[in-house]
C-alpha cells in the first residue's frame, strides 16, 4: 500500500471514530449536569464574580496570603472594619475552596459577632456569615457537602438555638425579614408560590393579569417594578387597621374588588416567588416537597431554613466518594434535630409589637409528631439490622427517647383536643410497649400522667407550674392569641385544683385568683403599654361578662 | 551637679555635631577637582532645573504613570465599590484605610522605579555627559534628582488627599441620599420631608439611649411637626438595617471623622516595688537558689505587671490619666477602650441572665463618683465579652479642662473570677483635633517615607544599573514595610521570644532588631490610625522626620554624594 494511502486510511479513521465518539458527548454531559459532577457551568466561569480569581492568576497566591495575614492581624486587633471585605476577596481568590468559605463564615456568624455589645451589630455579622455562604459559597461550589451543612448549622445553632445571649433579636428579625418576603402568617400560598413562572412575561401573557396590569397602569402604576405590588398590598393591609382616609388612594378599590382576587394573587405569588429566589436562594418548588414531606414548615423559623439546606446537601454533595462522609451525616442529624425542634417549638406568635423589639412566642407544633415519629421509624431502618430485641417500633438504639416522646405526644395531643390522634398513638404505644399505664384508656393514661406530675411536686414547684401556666397565657393574651392564651389559663386552673385536691389543708396553694393578680400586676410594669392594653381589656371583659345583669 | 552634668554632654554633642560635618566637607572635598565643588552659589536654580527635568521625565515615563493611574482610578473605584463591614462607619473606614495604603504603596513603586531609573539610565545612555559637562556640580544632580521625585510624590499625595477627603465626603453623601430614599419610598414621607428629617438626624449628637428613647425620635418629631408615637410607627417601617443606620451617621463623626487624643494608664514604678520585694526575700532567706538576682529581678518585675494588670473579684482600680486639653467642639466626647482576658465557667443567674464563658460583668466610672458629672456605664449591669475590645462612650462633663480623667473599674462577676486585663488593654480617646488637620498630618507623615525611599534610589543608582538598583531597592522596600511580619516570623516578637532566653537568643534578637530597624521605612501606621478617628500630632510628625529625614535619608544622600563624585563617568581615551 502507497504511503499517502495508508495517511488517508489513518486520517479518515480516526476522523469516523472522533465523529462517533462525539455524538455520545451529549448524553454523557447531560448525565454529568444531572449527576452534578461539573464544578460549575460555563455561564458560571464566565460570571464576573469568578474573573477575580483568573485576573489574578500570576500574583493570585502571595495576594491571599497577604489577605489572611491582614485578616488574621485586624481581627487580633479587635478591627473588624474590613472583616466581611477580606472574607469575600479571599473567598474570590479561592473560589474553589469549601473549608475557606465555610471558615470565613463561621468566623464571621460566631467569632466576629460576639464581640459586640449591641443585638443589632451582632445579628449583622451572623448575617453576614450566613449569606457568604448561601448567596456566594455554594452557588460556587454546589457539590460541597461541608457548606451547605455549615449553612444548616449556622441556621440551626446560632439563629434557632438558644445558645447566644441575643436568640431573641435574631428569632424576631429572622421572622419579621421572612414576612417581609413570603407575607405575614405561617401559612404562605406555598403551591401558588411554587408554581409561578420565573419570567415576568408569562406571568404577563395570562390574560387576566394583562387586565390587571393595564388597569393599574391606569392609575400610574407599574406592576412590572420590584417592590411595587407587594409593597400595595402591605400597604392596603396596613391601612386596614388604620384610621380610614377620607379620600382613599384609587388603587384600594382595585386591590379590594373580588373580581381582581386572582390576577392580584397570580402577581403576588411570582414576586413572592422571586424574592425568594434571588434574596434567599430558595428554591419554592423544593419548599413544597419539604412540606409535603415533612408537614407545614413555617419558614419564618430558622429551624425550616436549616432543614431545608441540611436535605439539599444530602440530594446535591457527591464531592466525596467515601465510605463514610462525617460531613454527610451531620447533615443528616441537622435534618432530624430541626424536625425534633418543630415539633417541640414549631409554632411561631409574632407579637403585634414585633418591629419594635418584642420577641416571639414559640410553641410545641403537634402537627410535626407524625413526621417526628416517621423520622424515627425511617432513620431505624439502618440500625434494626443489628437490633437484638427487635420487637419496638424502633431500633433499640432509640427506645428510650422514642418511648418518652410518644407519651409526651398523647398527652399534648389530647390537651390540643385531638383525640383521635391522641388515641392512635395511644394504640401503638399500647401494642408495642405493653405496660400498665395503657391497661385503663386513654383518658386514665393522660390523667395519671398529669397526676404523676402533680404527686412528686413541692408545694413550691406547683406553685412555680402554676404561676408559669398564668404567665404564659397572659402573654399569649397580649400578643392577642386568645384561644392559645386562655387554653393556658384553663392548664393553671386544672393544675391548681389537681395538686389542692390531693395534698393535705396545710400546704394547698392559695387562691388562683391571688395569682393571677400577681401575675396582672407583674406584667403591667414588664410588657410595652400596647401590648398591657390588650392584655387588660381581655381581663375587664371577662370581670364584666362575670357581672350580674 | 546634674545640671552641670547635662551642660557638658549638650556642649559636647554641639561640638560632636560641628566636627561631623566637617568631617563630612573634607571627606567630600578629597580629590575634588569638579567646577564649583560644594559652593552654595545659584544651588537652588541648579537643583530647581534637575528637578524639574526630572519631573518631566517622571511624568513622561509609562511605568510611572501606570502607577499614578491606578492609584487615581482606586479612589473612586473603592468609594463606589467598597462595602467595608457593610456599614456607613465600616465603608468610611474601608476606604481610608485602603486609599492610604494603595496610594502608598504605589507611590513608594513610582518613587522607586523613577529614583533608580532616572540616573543609572543616564548614566547608561551617556545622556549624563551633556549634564555634567556643565557648570553643575554634582552633589547638586543628586539633591535635584532626589527633589524632583519628592515634589511628584508630594503633588500626587496632595491629589490623594484631596480625592480621601472628596471619597468621605461622597460616602457620606451618598448614606444620607440612602436614608432619604428609604423614608420615603418605605415610609411614605414626601421629598421635604425626608429631607428634613436626615437634616435633624445630622443634627443629634451624642450616643443617647437606644429604641423608643432614641434621641432622634424627638429631632424627627420635631422636623416632621409630628408627635414622638408617630414618628416611631413610621420608624418601624423601615428595615431593622435602615433603623440602625439612622443612628450611624453621628456615631462616624464621633469615632472615625475626629481626632482623638489617646490615653494610656503609665506603668506605675514596679523597679521599687521589685526592689522591696526582692529584699524582703534576701532577708527572709528565700530567695530560690537555682535563680540569679537577675532572673529573679527578672520574674519579680514579670508578676508585678501581670498582678498591676488584674482586678480581684468584688474589687475596684482607680487610674488617673492626663492627656492634652480637650478640643472644645460640638461632637466632643471621650470614648474607653478596653480588653479583658480570660475564659471562665458559664452560668445562669437566678434572674434568668445568661454569664457566657467569654464574658464577664465589670462596672465603670468615668470622672469624680461624687459629682454629678462622673459618667457610670453601663447603666444595667450586664455581661461584657473578653478576649475582645469593649468601647463605650463618655458625655463631656466627665474631662477635667486641663486633660486629667479620673477611671474608675469595679469587677461585680458573680462568678468572683479576677478582671484581667490585657497587655495594653485599657485606653481612652477624647476629641483633640479637627480630622481635617489631621488628615492633612497624615499625608505629611506619608511623604515620609516616599522621601527616604526617593534617597535610597538615588544612592543605588549612583553605583548600580537601574535593573540592579530596583532589585535592590525593591527587596529593602518590601522588607521594611514587612517588619513585623519578619520580626513574628523569626521569632523575636514578645509573645514568641523565649521566656527564658540564652545569650544567642539575645543576640539574635538584638541584631535582628537593629537590621529591622534599619530597614523600616515608617515607624507610624498612619492609615490606622486615621481608620480609628486618633490623632497624629505634630510631635509624631517630627520623630518621624527625624527618624526618616535626619538619620536615614540624609545620610543616604551624603553617601550618594561622594560615591558620586568619585564616580568616572567617562573614560579617557587616548
Amino acid at each position: 500500500m502507497k504511503p499517502a494511502a495508508k495517511c488517508w486510511i489513518y486520517l479518515l479513521t480516526g476522523v469516523a471514530l472522533l465523529a462517533a465518539s462525539g455524538t455520545y458527548v451529549a448524553p454523557i454531559n447531560a448525565m454529568r449536569v444531572e449527576s452534578k459532577l461539573l464544578a460549575s457551568t460555563i455561564q458560571e466561569d464566565a460570571n464576573p464574580n469568578h474573573a477575580l480569581a483568573v485576573l489574578m492568576a500570576i500574583g493570585r497566591a502571595p495576594l491571599v496570603d497577604y489577605l489572611w495575614l491582614r485578616a488574621t492581624k485586624l481581627k487580633e486587633e479587635g478591627r473588624f472594619f474590613d472583616a466581611l471585605q477580606l472574607s469575600e476577596w479571599i473567598c474570590k481568590l479561592e473560589p474553589r475552596f469549601p473549608s475557606v468559605w465555610a471558615f470565613h463564615a463561621w468566623n464571621m456568624s460566631y467569632n466576629i459577632s460576639v464581640t459586640f455589645n449591641s443585638p443589632e451589630e451582632r445579628w449583622r455579622w451572623v448575617k453576614n456569615g450566613l449569606s457568604l455562604l448561601r448567596d456566594r459559597g455554594i452557588p460556587a461550589n454546589p457539590n460541597a457537602v461541608q457548606l451547605y451543612k455549615e449553612l444548616a448549622w449556622i441556621y440551626f445553632h446560632k439563629v434557632a438555638d438558644y445558645l447566644d445571649d441575643k436568640h431573641w433579636y435574631y428569632k424576631n428579625e429572622f421572622a419579621l425579614m421572612m414576612e417581609e418576603v413570603l407575607g405575614p402568617g405561617d401559612s404562605p400560598d406555598w403551591p401558588g408560590i411554587a408554581a409561578a413562572p420565573t419570567e415576568w412575561k408569562a406571568v404577563a401573557a395570562n390574560p387576566q393579569v394583562n387586565r390587571l396590569i393595564g388597569e393599574m397602569q391606569l392609575l400610574g402604576i407599574d406592576l412590572a417594578k420590584p417592590g411595587v405590588m407587594l409593597g400595595l398590598i402591605d400597604q392596603r393591609r396596613a391601612a386596614r387597621s388604620a384610621t380610614q382616609p377620607a379620600e382613599p388612594p384609587a388603587w384600594w378599590a382595585v386591590l379590594d374588588a373580588p373580581e381582581w382576587a386572582e390576577p392580584i394573587r397570580v402577581v403576588e405569588n411570582y414576586w413572592r416567588s422571586k424574592r425568594l429566589r434571588e434574596e434567599l436562594k430558595l428554591d419554592p418548588k423544593r419548599v413544597r416537597e419539604l412540606i409535603d414531606t415533612y408537614g407545614p414548615l413555617d419558614f419564618r423559623l430558622a429551624e425550616a431554613h436549616a432543614l431545608y439546606w441540611a436535605n439539599a446537601g444530602v440530594r446535591y454533595g457527591r464531592v466525596r466518594a467515601v465510605w463514610l462522609d462525617a460531613d454527610k451525616m451531620n447533615t443528616d442529624r441537622i435534618e432530624l434535630f430541626c424536625i425534633q425542634n418543630m415539633y417541640r417549638r414549631g409554632k411561631l406568635i409574632l407579637s403585634p409589637e414585633a418591629k419594635k423589639g418584642v420577641p416571639p412566642l414559640l410553641m410545641p407544633d403537634t402537627r410535626f409528631i407524625e413526621p417526628m415519629y416517621q423520622a424515627y421509624i425511617e432513620i431505624s431502618k439502618h440500625y434494626k439490622a443489628s437490633d437484638i430485641n427487635t420487637s419496638g417500633l424502633v431500633s433499640e438504639n432509640f427506645d428510650t427517647g422514642f418511648k418518652s416522646f410518644i407519651r409526651d405526644a398523647i398527652v399534648r395531643l389530647y390537651q390540643e383536643g385531638e383525640t383521635t390522634r391522641a388515641q392512635h398513638y395511644f394504640d401503638l404505644a399500647k401494642m408495642h410497649y405493653p405496660h400498665e399505664d395503657y391497661n385503663h384508656g386513654l383518658e386514665y393514661f393522660v390523667d395519671g400522667m398529669i397526676r404523676g406530675e402533680m404527686k412528686v411536686m413541692t408545694t413550691y414547684q406547683a406553685q412555680n407550674t402554676v404561676v408559669g401556666y398564668i404567665q404564659r397565657g397572659m402573654l399569649l393574651l397580649a400578643y392577642g392569641r386568645s384561644v392559645e392564651g386562655l387554653n393556658y389559663l384553663r392548664l393553671a386552673r386544672r393544675v391548681h385544683e389537681a395538686y389542692n385536691k390531693d395534698v393535705r389543708e396545710g400546704i394547698k396553694l392559695r387562691p388562683i385568683e391571688e395569682f393571677i393578680a400577681q401575675c396582672l400586676a407583674a406584667a403591667k410594669s414588664q410588657m410595652m403599654p400596647e401590648m398591657y392594653e390588650r392584655l387588660a381589656r381581655h381581663f375587664d371583659s371577662a370581670a364584666a361578662a362575670s357581672q350580674p345583669r | 551637679m546634674e545640671q552641670v552634668f547635662l551642660v557638658a554632654v549638650l556642649i559636647s554633642a554641639f561640638i560632636g555635631l560641628i566636627l561631623l560635618g566637617f568631617g563630612i566637607r573634607e571627606l567630600m572635598r578629597r580629590g575634588d577637582t569638579e567646577i564649583g565643588g560644594l559652593s552654595m552659589a545659584g544651588a537652588w536654580r541648579r537643583i530647581g532645573a534637575v528637578a524639574r527635568a526630572t519631573i518631566a521625565e517622571g511624568v513622561r515615563m509609562k511605568m510611572a504613570a501606570i502607577f499614578i493611574v491606578v492609584m487615581l482610578a482606586s479612589m473612586p473605584l473603592l468609594a463606589f465599590f467598597g462595602e467595608g463591614d457593610g456599614t456607613i462607619k465600616g465603608r468610611i473606614q474601608m476606604f481610608l484605610g485602603y486609599v492610604m495604603g494603595l496610594t502608598t504603596f504605589m507611590l513608594a513603586l513610582m518613587t522607586l522605579v523613577l529614583s533608580t531609573r532616572s540616573l543609572a539610565s543616564e548614566i547608561t545612555g551617556r545622556q549624563i555627559y551633556g549634564l555634567a559637562a556643565k557648570p553643575i556640580p554634582r552633589w547638586q544632580i543628586i539633591a535635584g534628582k532626589w527633589y524632583g521625585v519628592t515634589l511628584l510624590n508630594a503633588t500626587m499625595l496632595a491629589v490623594a488627599g484631596l480625592g480621601t477627603y472628596g471619597g468621605v465626603r461622597y460616602i457620606m453623601w451618598s448614606f444620607q441620599r440612602q436614608m432619604r430614599h428609604e423614608l420615603v419610598e418605605r415610609g411614605g414621607l414626601t421629598d421635604e420631608q425626608a429631607v428634613a428629617c436626615v437634616r435633624a438626624i445630622d443634627e443629634v449628637r451624642g450616643p443617647g439611649p437606644k429604641g423608643v428613647d432614641s434621641p432622634i425620635i424627638p429631632a424627627m418629631a420635631e422636623a416632621l411637626d409630628w408627635e414622638n408615637r408617630a414618628v416611631i410607627d413610621l420608624l418601624i417601617k423601615l428595615p431593622e438595617e435602615s433603623r440602625a443606620n439612622l443612628r450611624r451617621l453621628d456615631e462616624v463623626r464621633r469615632q472615625v471623622l475626629v481626632s482623638r487624643a489617646s490615653l494610656r494608664p503609665e506603668e506605675e514604678k514596679i523597679d521599687e516595688m521589685v526592689e522591696m520585694r526582692y529584699q524582703q526575700l534576701k532577708q527572709a532567706n528565700e530567695l530560690p537558689e537555682n535563680m540569679t538576682e537577675a532572673k529573679v529581678r527578672e520574674e519579680l518585675v514579670k508578676q508585678f505587671r501581670s498582678a498591676l494588670r488584674v482586678i480581684p473579684p468584688q474589687t475596684g482600680r482607680v487610674w488617673r490619666l492626663a492627656g492634652p486639653p480637650p478640643f472644645q467642639g460640638r461632637d466632643f466626647l471621650l470614648s474607653v477602650r478596653f480588653k479583658c482576658e480570660g475564659f471562665v465557667p458559664a452560668v445562669q443567674l437566678p434572674n434568668g441572665m445568661n454569664l457566657g464563658e467569654e464574658s464577664l460583668v465589670t462596672s465603670w466610672c468615668v470622672g469624680d463618683p461624687q459629682s454629678p458629672s462622673a459618667y457610670f456605664w453601663p447603666e444595667v449591669d450586664g455581661p461584657q465579652p473578653t478576649n475582645a475590645w469593649v468601647e463605650f462612650e463618655a458625655p463631656t462633663q466627665a474631662i477635667d479642662p486641663s486633660g486629667q480623667i479620673r477611671l474608675y473599674c469595679a469587677n461585680i462577676d458573680p462568678r468572683n473570677v479576677d478582671a484581667v486585663f490585657a497587655l495594653n488593654g485599657l485606653e481612652v480617646l477624647y476629641s483633640a483635633g479637627t480630622f481635617g488637620a489631621n488628615i492633612a498630618r497624615a499625608w505629611l507623615v506619608l511623604l515620609m517615607p516616599l522621601m527616604l525611599l526617593a534617597a535610597m534610589g538615588v544612592f543605588f543608582s549612583t553605583f548600580c544599573t537601574f535593573p540592579v538598583a530596583l532589585l535592590v531597592t525593591l527587596v529593602l522596600y518590601l522588607a521594611g514595610v514587612s517588619g513585623g511580619f519578619l520580626a513574628e516570623a523569626i521569632g523575636i516578637t514578645a509573645d514568641i521570644f523565649p521566656e527564658y532566653p540564652t545569650s544567642m537568643d539575645e543576640f539574635r534578637r538584638a541584631t535582628a532588631q537593629v537590621t529591622l530597624a534599619l530597614l523600616s521605612v515608617s515607624n507610624v501606621d498612619v492609615s490606622a490610625r486615621l481608620v480609628d478617628g486618633r490623632l497624629l500630632d505634630w510631635t509624631t510628625v517630627g520623630r518621624e522626620a527625624i527618624r526618616t529625614m535626619l538619620l536615614k535619608s540624609l545620610p543616604l544622600l551624603l553617601m550618594a554624594v561622594y560615591i558620586f563624585r568619585r564616580r568616572e563617568l567617562a573614560a579617557i581615551i587616548v
